[in-house]
């Protein structure tokens, strides 16, 4: 074989590799961002328009990021009521969420996607779902089934969720040791990183870990109670009042419970931690818990860090979430021709969960891309040698080109949650909301001895809302 | 020559290596035993539930007044709920079962269940009021007989953690009370304490 002949051979597999790297790789997140393609989904949203929106998503049903677009669809799906479809998708994300964790150790599809990012960017990693996001799929399709008047599998999805918080607790018990030295070794060799992402902190630092969520824990307990298992729904209401000590309605609830159950030690120390009134529904009365989801999930942007490999400097692109931290604005309801119930409290924090993933998946970042460097230099070499200039200088274009950040995640998730609970005559309510941005109103039944359950999502101008009796 | 024996054996390799991949996928299902003892984690297991059903059962029966009273008759029981004072969703329901099913497979009492008294009043109801059941084959009211004991009890932990030890401690007391007196004639408690300690070289 001649040297010429030789030469456009290993051009040739050049070409189809990158062909198959740009073509191939299902992941349609690899040139145009993500939170660019879900834009259009957002607007769809705050228009009400779901079906645009469903049938946009429908698309990616089957992507290698089928994860996400399903987690997206799933919260869309419940945003339009569509209850059916909402279950479905978040279904599908679960399965997909299993058979990751059944896959075996050493997994081909897994080593080709980490081979093809190695040669573009973590887009080309199947994206895989963040602890906090786990939990809320399990959360929201705990509500898809208690807004169905399906109890019975409600339980089994706060269970679920459950589980999963306390795998993710007992997990980052074992690895934070380890993760803060390591953190620390990698801080020291490269403090242009570190710093570029110290910002975060202030956001970051208002949640202890980046998946325990007490507005989960809450709405397992409204579900225990719904179940007639008032030590169930204690335990949990306790766990929410742990991360959220300030909620004032989780102290009431906690209060109650342990009055109602029993508890005389606990009940004498939160009695004495927090000044609040316990009050029972009266005979004629029922209970409207209100669940307030205000805004959208962070937005990650993307930073250029100097990166040092043999004491070189080379920009590389790493996700970050630039923005400050979002105050919450409540929701004011009042009865229509009536007294104000009052104001939601905050229970979750989705934007200092999201931002302190990121944190946490630091260390592990900034060890792939410094691989991914040395990577894509060894090909820009390799191509230059075996197709001259010019198909080095392509390879240089392309590794350019390719060097993205991962932008990816949940994004129709709200910013923050709220809640509200009060105890209402029996019969037909108008309920006025305002949110200050967005005002709207929704009619609810109130039966004795009951719980009416009002979910009031907000996106920008628009307040999407559900309601059920259990 | 060379360079085909070189091309053969790796490709070899590549097959040996695709064989030896495909021959390990899937994963692999087995059966456990049930009894074995089960470490994962220092929450509430099942080796926990078998350990604490255990020793009351065995408690309860070798009480020398409930021998007394268990020589001639079996008495009629039944169980209250556990109340659980840990901060874990434990499955208490699951812990009474086990251990009315021991004591009723003992032969030396009867149970009543009253999780299911609604169910029984709605199948009362169908035979003797909705007019399709023949009379002298159906139930009679207010035949019943009332509990004489109650058994019923409290669960409780104790969690404390530094950064590389974490301890857990699970008391569980049952009481057995006869219910006309209001007299306490039989409790017992079991304690299980769990230590987690990380290994300071692993992989």
């Amino acid at each position: 074989m001649g040297i010429s002949a030789m030469r456009s051979l290993i051009r040739l597999v050049f070409i189809v590799g990158v062909i198959s790297v740009l073509g191939g790789c299902a992941s349609s997140s690899i040139f145009t961002s993500y939170p660019m393609q879900i834009q259009p989904i957002k607007m769809q949203i705050q228009a009400k328009q779901y079906t645009a929106a469903q049938t946009t998503l429908e698309k990616h049903r089957n992507d290698a990021d089928k994860i996400l677009y399903m987690m997206e669809r799933g919260r869309t799906s419940q945003l339009a009521n569509d209850r059916k479809s909402s279950i479905e998708d978040f279904k599908q994300v679960i399965e997909a969420m299993e058979a990751n964790e059944d896959k075996a150790i050493i997994s081909l599809t897994d080593a080709a996607a980490q081979g093809s990012a190695l040669l573009t960017n973590d887009n080309a990693i199947p994206y895989a779902g963040e602890a906090y996001e786990r939990v809320f799929v399990h959360q929201y399709q705990a509500m898809n089934y208690l807004f169905s008047n399906n109890l019975e599998a409600a339980r089994v999805e706060v269970k679920r969720a459950g589980i999963e918080q306390r795998v993710a607790l007992n997990a980052h018990e074992d690895e934070l040791a380890d993760a803060e030295e390591k953190s620390r070794e990698n801080a020291d060799k490269n403090k242009s990183f570190s710093d570029a992402f110290a910002a975060m902190d202030a956001v970051a630092g208002k949640v202890k870990n980046s998946f325990q969520n007490a507005y989960t824990f809450y709405v397992s307990g409204v579900i225990y109670e719904m179940l007639d298992k008032p030590n169930d729904a204690y335990i949990d209401y306790k766990k929410a009042l742990e991360i959220f000590p300030d909620n004032v309605y989780v102290q009431k609830d906690v209060l109650r419970l342990a009055k109602q159950l029993g508890m005389r030690q606990d009940y004498d120390l939160y009695k004495k931690r927090y000044p609040v009134e316990v009050v029972t529904p009266g005979v004629n009365e029922g209970e409207v818990v209100l669940f307030f989801e205000h805004g959208y999930a962070p937005i990650k942007t993307e930073v250029s860090v100097p990166i040092f490999v043999d004491n070189k400097a080379q920009k590389v692109a790493f996700p970050i979430y630039a923005m400050t931290w979002i105050e919450p604005t409540t929701l004011r309801v009042s009865v229509a021709g009536g007294a104000s119930m009052g104001e939601t409290s905050p229970i979750v924090y989705v934007q200092s969960m999201a931002v302190k993933a990121l944190q946490e998946k630091l260390p592990a970042m900034l060890a792939r891309q410094i691989l991914r460097l040395v990577a894509k230099q060894e090909m820009a070499k390799t191509a230059g040698k075996a197709g001259g200039p010019l198909a080095q200088l392509g390879a240089n274009i392309f590794n350019i080109l390719s060097e993205n950040a991962d932008r990816r995640n949940w994004l129709t998730l709200p910013n923050d949650a709220q809640i509200l609970r009060v105890s209402l005559p029996e019969g037909e309510h108008h309920l006025i909301l305002n949110n200050g941005k967005a005002k709207g109103s929704i009619t609810v039944k109130v039966v004795p001895g009951k719980k009416t359950v009002v979910r009031v999502v907000a996106t920008e101008k628009t307040l999407h809302t559900d309601a059920v009796v259990m | 020559m060379n360079d085909v024996i070189k091309t053969m054996s790796s490709a070899v390799a590549v097959g040996v290596l695709s064989v030896s991949l495909v021959g390990c996928a899937g994963n692999k299902v087995s059966y456990g035993d049930a009894g074995a003892v089960e470490t994962t984690t220092t929450d509430f297991g099942s080796t926990d539930l078998q350990k604490m059903a255990e020793k009351m059962v065995d408690s309860i029966l070798v009480f020398p007044p409930i021998v007394d009273v268990t020589k001639k008759r079996r008495p009629v029981m039944f169980v209250d709920t556990i109340k659980n004072k840990t901060s874990e969703h434990i499955d208490t329901e699951s812990i009474t079962d086990t251990i009315s099913s021991r004591l009723l497979r003992s032969g030396k009492f009867r149970f009543v269940d009253m999780t299911k008294v609604a169910s029984v009043r709605k199948q009362m109801a169908f035979q003797n009021d909705s007019g399709m059941v023949k009379e002298s084959a159906s139930v009679k009211m207010g035949q019943q007989i009332g509990a004489e004991y109650m058994l019923y009890g409290n669960l409780s932990s104790i969690v404390k953690r530094n950064s590389n030890t974490k301890d857990v401690y699970y008391k569980f007391t049952m009481k057995l009370m006869h219910i006309e007196t209001g007299i306490l004639e039989w409790s017992d408690e079991k304690e299980i304490r769990k230590t987690k300690k990380k290994s300071m070289f692993g992989l």
